[in-house]
């Protein structure tokens, strides 16, 4: 008599070990499963987790007002001293660190990023090419917006392309996909003409 | 007075303890005559509290005082990849000075309580393993004044994450696994890789099972047959599989918080990309590159030594301390899946590598010289372990002394925040 009623509580003391182990397992599986399901903004995305962006524009400095020009270098010059000009910060893969001068490209594709703030028809997107080096005659950069060519570079100087519609909150890409050459990027705008 | 004494006389803990002390005050002594011929050299002035704490003790000392804030638009090295548990402790013994002591000192205060209490734990492992551990205290001198250690007193994580795997073998020899998984909890809350010594549990947990079933005698089986033994065994035993589920606690109740706080539970690891973009083949790529000299000097150097601690993990396998040999491994593996980057200090912080240090010092070759053999007097049995003795120590003195000229030299780089740390 005196030994089951030891064992019980000793069986009592089991179960809720299991029954924790349990809870555990479980609060492991919904933090796992908050893992594949995370809840952060474009920015964050695009930098953090899928390595997008080269640069961190901060939270919410994807947005981008249409017309306002953006300058292709870094936020300080070479001495560290912040520049007066509103800089490019939404540049994905595809650019040289460096960026003093301007962005240089890698070779390949590179790309910069837009979140327009409003709606708009017929716009147009511009920028200017600081440097460009042939090192074959049929050198070029094929311009696409969300994947649709919508023209060529192929020297410097300033370049315009229309690129139809834009869509206020989602993203608009824009890729320089270079053949045989590098450029130097200096000045970027999208505008409603 | 005489109470003291006889205590001393009569209770090893205390004597420990006291020893230990010692040896800690001598160690920062060391630490602060550095600091002046430091600031001597270079004609400055600073503060113990500013030479002690370079780069990541800065980011430390902000989130004590500010907790975990998002990156600016400037600077995306969110300071979420630093995980919280000594950023609590630090935030608790600052509400003991009703928020007005200086956070600096606070996290040094807490690092060397951390560091002492390693320690203590480290040493009375050594000597619950072993009976005859007369030179056990070296362990402490090891931890307190070995090359690197120089981080355990600092506002750095280092001392804490020390503590708790100290604690966790502690805890493992003593057989009390579920208390051995709450301090590897701890030390996942701590760093990441403290989740990593779950293996280690596991392996303590097989190797009280060999032990108690007698495994080691012949005919017990396959090992194969011995781990699914293990397994039915284990499965039986809620107490075992609790000890095991709480070891990564601390990481997940981080990424939890994560969660709420920036959306991405994963946030800490991916944090990373703003500190380095290098990505080599991992493991073999990354010390392959460090190696060879294709990187920085400094990673040549730090390449190097992940070597030397693999072989020193290596020794530990031959003599048998398993759970801590594969901890260490599997601890320096992680960094080493991106950079060899900071390794020198990952590696004292897993505090494996004193004991592995320590056994080679100490232990390595004694088999050898313990029998009889000849020192001079070719005549007297047992000579040969009195020469060992002998010449032990003065190898150990040498080894040491050239820890602490390294130490001295490290401690120079440290105040001047020198690159080849990083």
């Amino acid at each position: 008599m005196n030994i089951n009623a030891k064992k019980v509580p000793v069986q009592r003391g089991r179960l809720l070990l299991y029954a924790v182990c349990i809870l555990l397992a479980v609060f492991y599986i919904v933090v796992m499963w908050w893992g594949i399901t995370p809840k952060v903004g474009i920015e964050y995305k695009m930098y953090y987790i899928t390595h997008e962006l080269s640069d961190w524009p901060g939270y919410g400095k994807l947005d981008y007002i249409p017309g306002t020009e953006e300058i292709a270098t870094s936020r300080n010059d070479r001495d560290g001293n912040a520049v007066e000009w509103q800089t490019c910060m939404r540049k994905g893969q595809g650019w040289e660190k460096e960026q003093y001068e301007g962005s240089t490209n890698k070779g390949g594709v590179s790309y910069i990023y837009y979140v327009p703030t409003q709606t708009a028809d017929n716009c147009s997107y511009t920028v200017e090419i600081k440097d460009f080096d042939k090192s074959k005659t049929d050198a070029s950069v094929c311009v696409y917006v969300n994947g649709r060519q919508v023209g060529n570079i192929d020297g410097t100087g300033a370049y315009t392309f229309e690129v139809g519609n834009i869509s206020q909150d989602e993203l608009f890409t824009v890729s320089f996909d270079s053949q045989n050459c590098s450029f130097t990027l200096w000045s970027a705008c999208l505008w409603q003409r | 007075m005489n109470y003291l004494t006889d205590k001393y006389r009569k209770n090893s803990d205390f004597r420990l303890a006291v020893q230990l002390l010692f040896i800690l005050v001598l160690s920062r002594l060391f630490m602060l005559v550095m600091m002046i011929v430091y600031n001597a050299a270079m004609g400055t002035d600073h503060s113990v509290s500013f030479l002690m704490n370079q780069w990541d003790a800065k980011r430390y000392r902000f989130m004590i005082d500010n907790g975990y804030t998002f990156p600016l638009d400037t600077d995306p090295q969110a300071n979420w990849a630093f995980f919280p548990m000594y950023v609590i402790v630090c935030q608790a013994v600052k509400l003991l000075t009703f928020w007005k002591g200086d956070t600096y000192w606070i996290g040094m205060f807490v690092s060397n309580v951390c560091i002492y209490i390693a320690a203590f734990f480290g040493v009375k492992w050594l000597r619950n393993r072993r009976e005859n551990e007369k030179y056990s205290i070296l362990l402490g001198i090891l931890m307190f004044a070995a090359p690197y250690t120089f981080y355990c007193g600092s506002a750095y994580t280092e001392a804490m994450f020390i503590m708790f795997i100290s604690l966790f073998f502690y805890f493992c020899q003593k057989k009390k696994y579920l208390s051995a998984g709450l301090m590897s909890a701890f030390a996942s809350a701590t760093r990441i890789v403290g989740c990593t010594l779950v293996f280690a549990l596991i392996i303590e947990l097989y190797e009280n099972y060999k032990q108690q079933m007698k495994f080691t005698e012949p005919g017990a089986g396959t090992f194969f047959k011995r781990a699914r033994a293990f397994a039915v065994d284990f499965l039986k035993s809620p107490e075992q599989i609790l000890s095991v589920l709480i070891c990564p606690l601390g990481t997940f109740a981080y990424m939890a918080f994560l969660k709420f706080f920036c959306g991405d539970v994963w946030a800490f690891m991916h944090v990373q990309i703003a500190w380095r973009e290098d990505s080599y083949f991992p493991v073999i790529g990354v010390l392959w590159k460090a190696c060879t000299g294709q990187i920085e000097p400094r990673y040549t150097y730090m390449g190097w030594f992940c070597i030397a601690a693999f072989a020193v993990y290596g020794f530990m396998l031959y003599r048998k301390y398993y759970s801590m040999a594969v901890f260490g491994i599997i601890s320096l593996l992680v960094p080493l899946t991106s950079h060899v980057m900071s390794t020198c200090r990952f590696i004292i912080g897993t505090y494996v590598i004193f004991i592995g240090v320590y056994d080679l010092m100490n232990n390595a070759g004694a088999r050898k010289f313990s029998g009889e053999g000849n020192c001079g007097d070719a005549e007297t049995p047992g000579s040969g372990a009195v020469c060992w003795s002998r010449r032990r120590k003065t190898v150990n003195s040498l080894i040491l002394a050239a820890f602490f000229i390294a130490e001295g030299i490290l401690l120079i780089l440290w105040y001047n925040s020198d690159c080849w740390l990083m």
